[in-house]
C-alpha cells in the first residue's frame, strides 16, 4: 500500500511537471501574434468538434432534408450534397473525425517515438547507431506509399489509417527525442542518479523523459496537422473513412464528380481542412523560431 | 570522388535488399489467402484455385518463394499482375512517361515560383514584398493537394473555361503541374529565404562587399552557391516524392501515372504491383539522394568525399 501511494505520488508529480513545462512553451509561443491566432483557431476547431451535436443545425447523416445539390442559402448556408444532406453540419461533424484521427495518430507516434528516441539517445553506441539506421530507412519510405503498404496489410478504414499515419510519424519524432535526450543525458542530476545506483529504466522515466517530453508534446501539435492531412488524403483516395461518414477528405472525394454543378460540395470542406493546416503551420513556424537558435539569429 | 561513389553504391545494396525483403513480406502479411483475393470472392472449384496458386508460384513454401522472388528480381522479373496477367514491370513502365511528365512540370513550377518568391524575400527581408511572398508560401504549404487541384479546375476549367479539365498534351499538363508543384514551391520559397538570410550574414559576404564587388557579383558569385546546398537537398526530396507518383493529382485530373496505379492496385488487391511500387519508389529515393550528394561536391569545392 505504501509502495502504491509513493508510486501514485510520483506519477502525480511527474504529470504536473510535464504539464507545467508544456504550458510554459505554449505561453511563449503565443507571444507572436500569428501563432496566437493559430492557437485560437485550433481551439475553435476543438470546440467545434466537441460541441458538434449542439451547434450543427441539422443531422449530418439525414438524407433528403433539402433538395439535392441545392446552392448555399439561408436555409442551408453551405448548400446540400447529392443525397440532400446539409454540408455545414457534415463539415462540423467532420472536424470530430479529423481531430480524433490527428490526435490519436500523433499520440501513437509520440509514444513509440519517445520510447525509440530515449533508448537510442540514452544508451548511445551500438544501440544508437543500429536504431538510427532503422529510422533512416524508415524515413526513406515515401509517406503515402508507406501508408498504402500498411493499409494494404491491415485493410481500409479509419482505425487502420490511424495506425498507418501514426507509424509513419514515429521516425521523425524518434530523431527529435534522441537529439534532446543526448543533451539531457549529460546533466548532473542524471549523473547523480547513476551514482546512487538507480536502474536505467528509472533514470529514463524519472529524469530524462519528463525533461524531454514538454518540447516534444508541443512538437506533436505539428504532428497532428500532418496526420490530419495524411488521413484526409487517404480518405480522399478511398482508403480511409468510408461513406457515409462525415469526413473532410471523403466529402471532397464525393464532391469531385459534381464540381461543375455544385462547387459548394468541395469548396467548404476543403476550406476547413486548409484553415486547420494553415493554423498548425503558423504554429510550427513559431516553434522553429523558439527552438532553433540558428533560425533566431537569421531573423535579426 | 569515384572511390566515394563506389562506396556509396555498395552501401545501397543492403538497403535495397532490406526494402525488397520488406516488399516481399508485405504481401505475405496480408491476412487471407491471396488466391481468394485474385478470384475476388467468387465461388470456384478447388482445381481452379490450385491452378491459380501454381500459376502465381504461391504453392511453394515461403522461403522458396522468397529466394525465387529475389532471384527473379535480379533479372528484372517481378512477377505477374493479378489483375490483367501482364508482367508487373510492363504494367508499371507503361505508366512511367505520364509520371515523368508530371514530375517535370511539378518540379518546374516548384523551382520557378518557389525560387522567385524565396530569392526576393531573402534579398529584401522584412520588406512588404517579403511579407506578402511569405504569406503566399504559407498558403502553398498549407493547401492540401486535392483541394488546390479542385480549386484550379473550378476556376480555370469550370468558371473561366480556359483549360479543359481532362486533356492530353501540354494544355492538359498545366493545371496538374501547378497543383502538384504548389506545395514544393511553398516549401522551396521558405527554405531559400532562410538559406539566403543565413548566408548573407556570413563573413565572406562582408569580405566580398568590403573588397568592392558590385552587389550582383556578391549575390550570384558568393551567396547563391552557398545558399544552394540546403535547397538542393529539399529539391531532391521533392523529386523523389514525385517519382512515387502524385497519386492525388493524378486522381483528381483523371491522369495516368504510377501514383494512381499504386492506389488502384491497393484497392483492388493487386499485390505484385504494390510490391514493385514500393521497391521502385524507395530506390528512386535512394538514388536521387546519392545524385544530390554528388552534386554537392561540384557546387561547393570545400566538400570532398575522400
Amino acid at each position: 500500500m505504501k509502495r502504491f501511494r509513493r508510486l501514485s505520488e510520483e506519477t502525480g508529480q511527474w504529470c504536473r511537471y510535464v504539464l507545467k513545462r508544456s504550458w510554459y512553451w505554449y505561453k511563449k509561443i503565443a507571444e507572436s501574434p500569428g501563432a496566437a491566432i493559430s492557437l485560437v483557431l485550433l481551439l475553435l476547431l476543438v470546440l467545434m468538434a466537441v460541441l458538434a451535436p449542439a451547434i450543427s443545425p441539422r443531422d449530418p447523416y439525414a438524407t433528403y432534408i433539402g433538395p439535392r445539390l441545392s446552392a448555399p442559402s439561408w436555409q442551408f448556408p453551405f448548400g446540400t450534397d447529392v443525397l440532400g444532406r446539409d454540408i455545414l453540419s457534415r463539415m462540423i461533424y467532420g472536424s470530430q473525425l479529423s481531430l480524433v484521427v490527428g490526435i490519436l495518430s500523433a499520440a501513437f507516434s509520440l509514444v513509440f517515438g519517445v520510447i525509440l528516441g530515449s533508448i537510442s539517445g540514452f544508451y548511445g553506441g551500438k544501440v544508437d547507431s543500429v536504431l538510427m539506421k532503422v529510422v533512416d530507412i524508415w524515413l526513406g519510405f515515401p509517406p503515402l506509399i508507406f501508408a498504402l503498404a500498411i493499409v494494404t496489410i491491415l485493410g481500409k478504414g479509419v482505425n487502420n489509417v490511424i495506425m498507418a499515419v501514426g507509424i509513419s510519424g514515429i521516425p521523425r519524432l524518434a530523431r527529435i527525442v534522441r537529439a534532446q535526450v543526448l543533451s539531457v543525458r549529460e546533466m548532473s542530476f542524471v549523473e547523480a542518479s547513476h551514482a546512487i545506483g538507480a536502474p536505467s529504466w528509472r533514470i529514463i522515466m524519472i529524469h530524462i523523459v519528463p525533461n524531454v517530453l514538454s518540447s516534444v508534446i508541443v512538437l506533436s501539435t505539428l504532428q497532428v496537422a500532418g496526420a490530419i492531412i495524411s488521413a484526409a488524403s487517404l480518405s480522399f483516395l478511398g482508403m480511409g473513412a468510408q461513406p457515409p461518414t462525415a469526413e473532410w477528405g471523403l466529402m471532397l472525394n464525393e464532391g469531385r464528380a459534381y464540381m461543375r454543378h455544385a462547387w459548394w460540395m468541395t469548396v467548404f470542406p476543403g476550406m476547413a481542412l486548409f484553415i486547420t493546416v494553415m493554423a498548425v503551420n503558423l504554429l510550427g513556424d513559431r516553434l522553429r523560431e523558439l527552438l532553433d537558435p540558428r533560425y533566431r539569429r537569421s531573423r535579426n | 570522388m569515384l572511390q566515394y561513389l563506389g562506396r556509396r553504391l555498395v552501401g545501397i545494396i543492403p538497403v535495397l535488399l532490406i526494402v525488397m525483403t520488406l516488399a516481399f513480406a508485405v504481401i505475405r502479411l496480408i491476412p487471407g489467402d491471396p488466391v481468394r483475393n485474385i478470384i475476388g470472392g467468387q465461388p470456384v472449384s478447388q482445381q481452379v484455385m490450385d491452378n491459380l496458386r501454381a500459376y502465381f508460384n504461391l504453392d511453394e513454401p515461403v522461403y522458396k518463394q522468397y529466394f525465387g522472388f529475389m532471384r527473379n528480381a535480379f533479372v528484372g522479373d517481378f512477377g505477374i499482375s493479378y489483375r490483367n496477367r501482364q508482367p508487373v514491370t510492363k504494367v508499371f513502365f507503361q505508366q512511367l512517361p505520364a509520371t515523368l511528365q508530371l514530375a517535370a512540370g511539378g518540379i518546374l513550377v516548384g523551382i520557378l515560383v518557389g525560387g522567385l518568391l524565396g530569392i526576393v524575400s531573402g534579398l529584401f527581408p522584412d520588406s512588404w514584398l517579403d511579407t506578402s511572398f511569405m504569406f503566399l508560401a504559407l498558403i502553398g504549404v498549407s493547401m492540401p493537394t486535392f483541394y488546390s487541384a479542385m480549386l484550379l479546375i473550378l476556376v480555370f476549367s469550370v468558371i473561366l473555361r480556359w483549360i479543359p479539365v481532362v486533356g492530353g498534351g501540354f494544355m492538359g499538363l498545366i493545371l496538374p503541374s501547378i497543383s502538384s508543384g504548389l506545395w514544393a514551391a511553398g516549401n522551396l520559397a521558405r527554405l531559400i529565404r532562410s538559406a539566403i538570410l543565413d548566408v548573407m550574414n556570413e563573413d565572406y559576404i562582408r569580405t566580398a562587399r568590403a573588397k568592392g564587388l558590385i552587389e550582383r557579383r556578391v549575390v550570384l558569385g558568393h551567396a547563391a552557391r552557398n545558399a544552394s546546398i540546403p535547397v538542393l537537398t529539399l529539391m531532391g526530396l521533392q523529386l523523389a516524392l514525385f517519382f512515387g507518383g502524385a497519386a492525388i493529382t493524378e486522381t483528381v485530373f483523371a491522369r495516368q501515372g504510377i501514383g494512381k496505379l499504386l492506389v488502384d492496385s491497393v484497392l483492388e488487391k493487386d499485390y505484385p504491383i504494390v510490391q514493385f511500387g514500393i521497391l521502385f519508389t524507395t530506390s528512386a529515393y535512394v538514388f536521387i539522394n546519392l545524385a544530390i550528394d554528388m552534386l554537392y561536391a561540384f557546387i561547393d569545392p570545400r566538400i570532398r568525399y575522400d
